[in-house]
């Protein structure tokens, strides 16, 4: 009778397996739906796509946190508002960071939820899943919210803007602060497996190769990689520096199993690595993170744009806030804030296939908390960028400008794996 | 030929946080043959418990005792209330202690927030041991190690040395058989539901100190817990030890080796295991 029947047993476990996978996200989506909104009618459905599971569970909350800036100083909420007398409508649907679950949430959206602007996501390889998706329907306009691999500006999606620059753009001029000023000769590196870390490592070890640095070894981990002491154990003896290109979670297991394994190399951060999002962990990382140098569109201490501290004050009011905002609430709030912008330059009008918001978004140019926002022909910001390194001054760790460049573009070698210099 | 030990310690010590975890399924899914799908989120759980508990106090071993006790009393009232009326018909308790999963899991994202978090352990117990050969290996890693060794030995002879084990296994065998000779088969089940789950939590203490706690850990302690008990075979504490060496040493190599498939290859493994050996490597033919 019970608790034998070990026959039944396994198809009922893997049904439980298969019910678990299709619940956290693996399924395809629902079917049905006619895409795009109702262009004529009173209110704009935003379909906001966030990681809420995985590596990047936070993304949500920060994507929260920054919608709800750029609305309440529209005087709406985190879930809606006003522009040019059209109600505006947000929907939320959570990811867990792989492009399976951006592909299933993004037709949810567009499809189920009838949205007319899809907004998101955090992820570099969602993000080329969604740019994938824009091309197939073109009467959705996509505004892309923190993911940021180079090519997804290039697949000549007319309906698909990014208002921040791409991950190669942000290691601009690291590779030769490395080389010339801190005087590495040979790097190490560590970094996820997926389209973020290719572009940002590429970007980065394009320009340190170039000046003359070597990388004496690759480690490409799979995301959500917790244990890295056998990867610390493969670094050589002889290395100068380590590149980090973990973000998440994974960086903050790094970091601290650095520090009990007894690294005491200089690191030098991805964008994602030394970002407020690892460093506001509890594990105990602050002795690997100090001296780490590393570039983003993150601005460090004594950032002098007026716009910036306004965005400061008003994101750590909203609940659930990091003590400064973290690289994705950045991205996220630049992005939405562009939108709002957008729709408010045509008073909410999305007739005639959102023509009219996607020439205002296209020609967009303002001063955002992290300096000038203008478009290229690609529908890719031309933007600010930081190179930060972190110090440790009285037991906090700062993080502090060393150089900030202005009106980066877009470059269009898009990389992929590579071993040794790419 | 460093490096080759380095992999494998590293691999062992790594296998000791699965087998923990593994130990507390083998006990309820192995031997009692309750499909739970929710021993992933009692060991986030308790990972996250033994955190607050260690932060406010200080104390790591309050954390981890505290975080067994209140898994373990979780598990319990959820065995009661949801699983045992329905503790034969397979399918029903596997989507019931799902939903239990899902619900846990989004509250814990609500409570405790998508950043990761790791149980503080004593500076004293962050520092390297010299090892002949090796250099310097993370005292830690050592100790955790020999926590899993004392846990898997205690638990052998509790199962198959101790009077109270083998009314458990007897209860498995044939709880009907059982009952009839006095012995109250449900408190049986519910002490070793009980157990199950307290071993989860510990787990997820011990786990939280060497690894973070964050979202989507749960599912992956699972899936990795399913495969140790598949692979040692059903209900035997020496085959999740076994399971668990060969998944952690598996899983550490690959991630050296061929970085891209170090999950691919933990699967294989399983699929390898059950081709030749159907029952796991150490699990009895079954009875029926």
């Amino acid at each position: 009778m019970m608790l034998n029947n070990w026959k039944g047993l396994v198809p009922t476990l893997a049904v439980g397996a298969v019910v678990v996978l299709g619940v956290t996200g693996c399924s395809t989506g629902g079917s049905g739906g006619d895409g795009g909104g109702d262009a004529g009618g009173d209110t704009i459905k935003i379909g906001v796509l966030a990681t809420s599971e995985g590596n990047l569970a936070f993304g949500m909350g920060e994507a929260k946190a920054a919608i709800a800036v750029a609305m309440e100083a529209i005087g709406g909420t985190v879930d809606g508002g006003e522009i040019g007398g059209k109600s505006i409508e947000i929907i939320y649907a959570g990811t867990d960071g792989t492009s399976g679950s951006a592909q299933t949430q993004v037709k949810k959206l567009v499809e189920n939820d009838d949205v007319d602007i899809v907004f998101g996501p955090v992820s570099g390889d969602e993000g080329e899943a969604v740019v994938q998706y824009a091309l197939t329907v073109p009467e959705v306009t996509f505004v892309n919210g923190s993911a940021s691999p180079v090519g997804m500006t290039l697949e000549g999606a007319e309906n698909f803007f990014r208002f921040h620059g791409d991950s190669a753009m942000w290691m601009g001029g690291l590779g030769d602060y490395a080389y010339d000023e801190k005087g590495y000769k040979k790097i190490y590196s560590i970094a996820e497996d997926y389209s973020f870390p290719y572009d940002n490592a590429g970007g980065f070890f394009s320009e340190f190769c170039a000046a003359g640095g070597e990388v004496n070894g690759n480690s490409w981990v799979p995301v959500g990689t917790t244990d890295y002491a056998t990867i610390i154990a493969q670094i050589p003896a002889d290395t100068d520096a380590v590149y980090v290109g973990l973000g998440g979670a994974d960086a903050a297991s790094f970091l601290s199993q650095a520090v009990t394994n007894g690294v005491d190399l200089p690191l030098v951060g991805g964008s994602i690595a030394v970002d407020t999002t690892a460093l506001s962990g509890d594990a105990n990382i602050a002795s690997a993170a100090v001296g780490t140098i590393t570039g983003g569109p993150v601005p460090g201490a004594g950032y002098d744009n007026p716009e910036w501290q306004p965005f400061v004050d008003a994101y750590v009011t909203q609940p659930d806030a990091f003590p400064s905002p973290s690289i994705f609430s950045i991205l996220y709030y630049n992005s939405f804030q562009s939108l709002v912008l957008g729709l408010q330059e045509v008073d909410g009008d999305l007739s005639d296939g959102h023509a009219g918001l996607r020439d205002a978004l296209g020609s967009l140019d303002w001063n955002s908390p992290t300096g000038q926002i203008s478009m290229d022909e690609n529908r890719q910001a031309i933007v600010d960028n930081f190179l930060i390194e972190v110090l440790d001054e009285g037991g906090t760790l700062v993080q502090k400008n060393i150089s900030e460049a202005s009106g980066v573009t877009q470059g269009t070698t898009v990389y992929d794996r590579f071993e040794g210099c790419p | 030929m460093d490096q080759f030990l380095l992999i494998a310690l590293n691999g062992l010590t790594l296998a000791a946080v699965y087998f923990l975890v593994a130990s507390g399924l083998t006990l309820i899914f192995g031997l009692m043959r309750v499909i739970t799908m929710a021993h992933g989120t009692s060991y986030l759980l308790g990972g996250y418990i033994g955190y607050v508990i260690a932060r406010e106090t200080g104390n790591w071993l309050l954390g981890a005792l505290g975080a067994a006790i209140a898994v373990g009393v979780l598990g319990l009232i959820i065995h009661q209330v949801l699983i045992r009326r329905f503790q034969d018909d397979d399918m029903r308790v596997a989507l019931v202690t799902l939903g239990v999963s899902l619900i846990g899991t989004d509250l814990m994202l609500a409570v405790f927030g998508g950043t990761a978090t790791q149980v503080a352990i004593p500076a004293a117990f962050q520092v390297g041991l010299p090892l002949p050969g090796l250099g310097s290996y993370p005292l830690i890693r050592l100790l955790i190690l020999l926590v899993a060794v004392l846990v898997g030995v205690g638990l052998t002879l509790f199962i198959n040395k101790t009077r109270y084990g083998s009314i458990v296994r007897a209860g498995v065998d044939d709880s009907q058989m059982t009952s009839a000779t006095g012995v109250n088969v449900r408190v049986v089940f519910a002490s070793i539901f009980f157990l199950g789950s307290a071993l989860a939590g510990f787990a997820g203490v011990v786990g939280g100190t060497l690894f973070p706690l964050l979202p989507g850990q749960d599912g992956s302690y699972l899936l990795f817990s399913l495969v140790v008990v598949i692979v040692g075979g059903m209900g035997s504490v020496p085959g999740a030890a076994i399971g668990a060496a060969l998944v952690g040493i598996v899983s550490q190599f690959a991630l050296v080796y061929a970085p891209t498939y170090s999950l691919v290859l933990t699967f294989a493994l399983m699929v390898v295991v059950l081709a030749i050996r159907p029952q796991g490597i150490l699990g009895r033919r079954s009875a029926t």
